[in-house]
């Protein structure tokens, strides 16, 4: 039984322009200590996902089936007061915006002692220097005399520093990181990510890491979920997903990663743009903006299927490279015609300075 | 407080167009819309008034269209009333599109809460769509429309909205 189980979740958005569908049966598992990260483009449902696993799906959202088991507790079965004592301390979020994560009306410290008195059962002083210790280790200079301050006294970097420290607060066996690194300089996201890296390998503690920096996931993951308008598209190793992507969508994110040295004028992106999520096209979510879509893809719509066999994906497979794509079901007259290059990083230096995969579409 | 308007540290004059000019003091606000309309509304005005208040009507830009041409669709609701009206729906879903009777709006499940459709005192509401001429046949297939004649409708999400007057719809050709 893997630590977190999320089976089938649909989370869908009542407006009065329509139904939102967020999420689409959306099934993946964390095991312990495993970090897990999810990419995709704004829209694609990865905040959604991260949100609706601590139960903060706000009006007019609301998780319409499915299931999400933490150690083998479904939590969306679970009460109010049940849900309050996992969250932060079980499972903790970094949140996206720092700036409105925190309270202006509260001292930055408070709000890290207020997690740590509730959770830990400490008293004033014990959370206080917990807190301190905690503002610390995310690198806040002059953590003690910075604990009474108040959220506008704190760069926007500084802010992001003090949500993740009130994550970490209570020791939680799993973080869901959503974008937690964005606002950050290089310097201090490669501190923050050693940081968790740490904590992660300490406290065996899983990660799922939501973000947009495909460099990030790289370094950071061991296995990565691939998001496009609310659906999975592609579950796999990191080295699976960066060397061998099996969806174009998946290819069409990787070989718009800019790289230096890259001679080509313009960046390469995918065609068109996310589809809205009220009115998704049929068939395949993607077909609109894919290459090799063909008749069959306006029809039918692909499930997760195992990149080898073809059959139906089973989310409990952690070494299972999984694809939504008809390619892989052989519905698909044409096959996916890209290639994949693999830049030797000596090469690479040698070369152009940068030791990245590089996906191109050949059409 | 003192405010800086009431101080005389700016130079006013009307004869000099490179100062501001004199304020005409007492000159008081208009009255305020201080009443909580939506809620009176609510509270006082029967509920098939509100669903009378509203209308709705549904057009194409054609009414001839060629096989695998997306069409699209305009909806439009206005509520005729000079007072906020909110029609209660019988699920979260506030109104529903459909083509020769095949809902297009996903189904809530069972047992959802009902919501309240809001407009403001004669406001009009447009809601767009695109029909790519497919029918969902299940949950994963799609097919696409013969030529011929299709009829496509849109309601509030009301019991009975056909006998209320609260659903339209237009025909298109598909050739």
């Amino acid at each position: 039984m893997a630590m977190l189980e999320v089976e089938d979740l649909n989370v869908r958005f009542y407006t009065e322009d329509g139904v939102v569908k967020a999420t689409n049966d959306l099934s993946y598992q964390i095991e312990a200590g495993e970090r897990f990260g999810i990419v995709g483009e704004s829209g694609a449902g990865k905040s959604v996902t991260s949100l609706s696993l601590l139960r903060l799906i706000d009006s007019p959202g609301v998780i319409e089936s499915g299931e999400i088991r933490f150690k083998g507790q479904n939590l969306l079965e679970l009460s109010d007061e049940e849900m309050r004592q996992i969250r932060g301390n079980e499972i903790s979020m970094i949140f996206q915006d720092a700036e409105t994560a925190l309270n202006p009306a509260y001292t930055v410290g408070e709000q890290i002692a207020e997690a740590v008195r509730y959770h830990l059962d400490m008293d004033e002083e014990e959370a206080r220097e917990r807190s301190i210790e905690l503002l610390e280790d995310v690198g806040i200079p002059d953590a003690a005399e910075r604990y009474s301050d108040y959220p506008h006294q704190f760069s926007g970097g500084m802010q992001q520093r003090a949500v993740i420290a009130m994550a970490l607060s209570c020791d939680p066996d799993l973080i869901l990181a959503d974008e937690p690194t964005t606002a950050l300089d290089v310097t201090i996201e490669a501190q923050i990510l050693t940081l968790l890296e740490e904590i992660a390998e300490k406290f065996d503690t899983a990660i799922q890491f939501i973000t947009h920096d495909l460099g990030v996931v790289a370094e950071f993951c061991d296995r990565v979920m691939v998001m496009y308008a609310g659906h999975p598209v592609e579950i796999g190793t990191v080295e699976e997903i960066y060397y061998d992507p099996q969806h174009p969508y998946t290819v069409g994110l990787m070989s718009s990663i800019p790289r230096i040295g890259d001679d080509s004028e313009r960046l390469q992106t995918i065609p068109g743009r996310m589809p809205d999520l009220i009115e998704m096209p049929p068939g395949c979510n993607f077909h609109p903006r894919c290459p090799y879509a063909e008749e069959i893809c306006t029809q039918l719509s692909p499930e997760l299927v195992d990149v080898e066999t073809g059959q139906e994906a089973a989310p409990d497979d952690r070494n299972q490279h999984a694809a939504a794509c008809l390619a892989h079901t052989g519905e698909l007259a044409g096959s996916l015609d890209y290639e994949v290059t693999v830049r030797d990083e000596l090469e690479a230096t040698a070369t152009d300075g940068s030791g990245t995969t590089e996906g191109e579409i050949d059409e | 407080m003192r405010r800086i308007y009431e101080s005389e540290a700016v130079d006013r004059s009307d004869g000099d167009p490179f100062r501001p000019n004199s304020r005409e003091n007492g000159e008081k606000p208009q009255a305020a819309r201080t009443l909580p309309q939506r809620l009176l509304s609510r509270w006082l005005v029967p509920q098939r008034v509100h669903r009378r208040a509203v209308s709705i009507s549904i057009e194409t830009p054609d009414s001839t269209y060629e096989e695998g041409e997306p069409v699209p669709i305009s909806i439009q609701m206005h509520n005729r009333m000079p007072f906020p009206v909110a029609v209660r729906t019988v699920s979260p879903v506030r109104w529903t599109w459909a083509i020769d009777g095949q809902r297009q709006t996903p189904k809530p499940p069972s047992g959802a809460e009902t919501a309240l459709f809001e407009f403001d005192r004669g406001e009009r509401k447009r809601f767009s769509r695109r029909w790519t001429q497919m029918f969902q046949v299940n949950d994963s297939e799609w097919e696409p429309a013969a030529p011929g004649k299709y009829t496509i409708s849109a309601a509030l999400n009301v019991d009975n909205p056909d006998s209320r007057a609260l659903s339209a719809e237009t025909t298109i050709r598909i050739e």
